[in-house]
């Protein structure tokens, strides 16, 4: 075991893992962040994403030790953040969740898409969003979310 | 449970490779899906994300330094539009999705070793330079030539790459990719050309092939074939070129069957992205 000091959703967090944890591992099992989502656990459908100083990373992929001293996002964080909340409503008003499993993933690529280009063109979303595997919406939803957004039409 | 060693040196790094069963690991996309899979579970890791001075991107007389932990996304932003260098920008710009961009390394991409690694075309035809250190000291050893097969390249158990030499060169470069689908897919072929022309006459090309042999490699042949050549006056000379390229390339890779297409389905992708990448940089007339 070693100890993880970092700060998750604004807030210091210190933690005992176990050395080769993956952030997700400690995220869900050890500090019950359940909001993050393990699809495939290989880094092919992006349901794990959370932000790691502000930069989009698959957490099942990403050792824990790695995460020492670094600022995570996860999807608990955008929910009690007033800005970053419009983007849940966003998918929500535009119909961008059925089953559900890989909004939190796709919330957080969003997020960081935005941050990087806040006006992207349809293209752009496309390929922000590619890393996030969704086996129900067939995607379009998704990016008529981010477009709105995008163009300040979601309050 | 592996035990994770976190080196704050270079030299440090390689003390504790030196000791044996253990691992280096940079952005862990490929060593931690490995390990998802049984493999590697039984050594311990060395994470070098410490390490900062891996972690550089300069300009020098000699040519581009690229420290090995320099990660895709930083890569495609820096070299876009930089001549020679854009061939590696567009192949880090395809690797994966957003979230392995961003954590994915040039150095893992090389020593990951595997076949269909989009970056090593790009670096077989620049003819890079690797930076490798050792508890005996330093080599500098040409990409061409290092990657063994499936897994393996030549670093010996206690060396770290510590970076990659772009030598300064004059020509263009292009890349392309064919996958099943355009993010998170594994190159079924990939192709790096590089070429330098007067007139409209090749006087040097590089060509490399990813994804159709054990490693990615330069196909000898074909640019022996190439080089020297005359611009095709003809859409029929051009066809005939293509013919004597397709028979050229066959004995340059040796595909094989897999899960992800055919031997022969490769054979015949690898040659019409020569063609069209090649047609593309011989007929661009330079600004």
């Amino acid at each position: 075991m070693t100890k993880l000091h970092c700060v998750i959703n604004d807030e210091p967090v210190t933690v005992d893992i176990p050395e080769d944890a993956t952030l997700l591992m400690i995220l869900r099992d050890v500090l019950h962040l359940t909001g993050t989502k393990e699809g495939c656990g290989e880094g092919d459908c992006g349901a794990c994403t959370v932000l790691v100083n502000g930069k989009s990373v698959n957490s099942c992929l990403f050792p824990a030790v790695q995460a020492e001293n670094c600022c995570i996002m996860t999807i608990e964080g955008v929910e009690k953040h007033p800005e970053l909340a419009r983007v849940q409503k966003a998918f929500v008003d535009y119909g961008a969740v059925q089953c559900g499993f890989c909004s939190p993933g796709m919330i957080m690529s969003t997020i960081a898409l935005l941050d990087k280009i806040p006006h992207p063109t349809e293209a752009e979303i496309r390929r922000g969003l590619s890393g996030n595997i969704c086996r129900c919406t067939g995607y379009q939803a998704m990016v008529d979310a981010v477009t709105a957004l995008s163009e300040g039409k979601v309050t | 449970m592996s035990q994770m060693l976190i080196p704050h040196t270079p030299a440090e790094a390689c003390r504790m490779l030196a000791e044996g069963g253990r691992i280096a690991c940079a952005g862990a996309t490929n060593l931690y899906v490995d390990r998802q899979k049984g493999k590697y579970t039984d050594l311990d890791i060395v994470s070098l994300h410490q390490l900062d001075e891996l972690k550089h991107i300069i300009h020098a007389e000699d040519g581009w330094h690229v420290g090995s932990l320099v990660v895709f996304d930083v890569i495609e932003n820096k070299f876009k539009n930089t001549g020679c260098m854009d061939a590696l920008a567009k192949a880090a710009s395809e690797v994966g999705g957003p979230q392995i961009r961003n954590r994915g390394t040039l150095g893992g991409n090389i020593l990951s070793a595997s076949p269909a690694a989009d970056t090593v075309p790009v670096m077989l035809v620049l003819d890079a330079q690797l930076v490798l250190i050792g508890t005996e000291g330093k080599r500098i050893v040409p990409i061409n030539g290092f990657m063994k097969g499936p897994g393996k390249t030549g670093i010996r158990s206690d060396e770290i790459l510590t970076e990659i030499i772009f030598p300064e060169k004059k020509g263009s470069t292009s890349f392309r990719k064919v996958g099943k689908r355009n993010a998170l897919a594994i190159s079924i072929v990939n192709v790096a050309v590089y070429m330098e022309k007067e007139a409209e006459k090749i006087t040097d090309i590089a060509i490399a092939v990813g994804s159709a042999g054990p490693t990615a490699l330069r196909a000898c042949r074909t640019e022996q074939l190439l080089k020297g050549r005359e611009i095709p006056e003809t859409e029929e000379k051009w066809q005939q070129l293509k013919e004597q390229v397709c028979e050229c390339l066959q004995e340059d890779i040796t595909p094989i069957d897999d899960i992800r297409a055919t031997a022969s389905y490769r054979r015949t992708v690898a040659c019409n992205i020569i063609m069209q990448l090649v047609r593309n940089l011989w007929e661009v007339t330079e600004a």
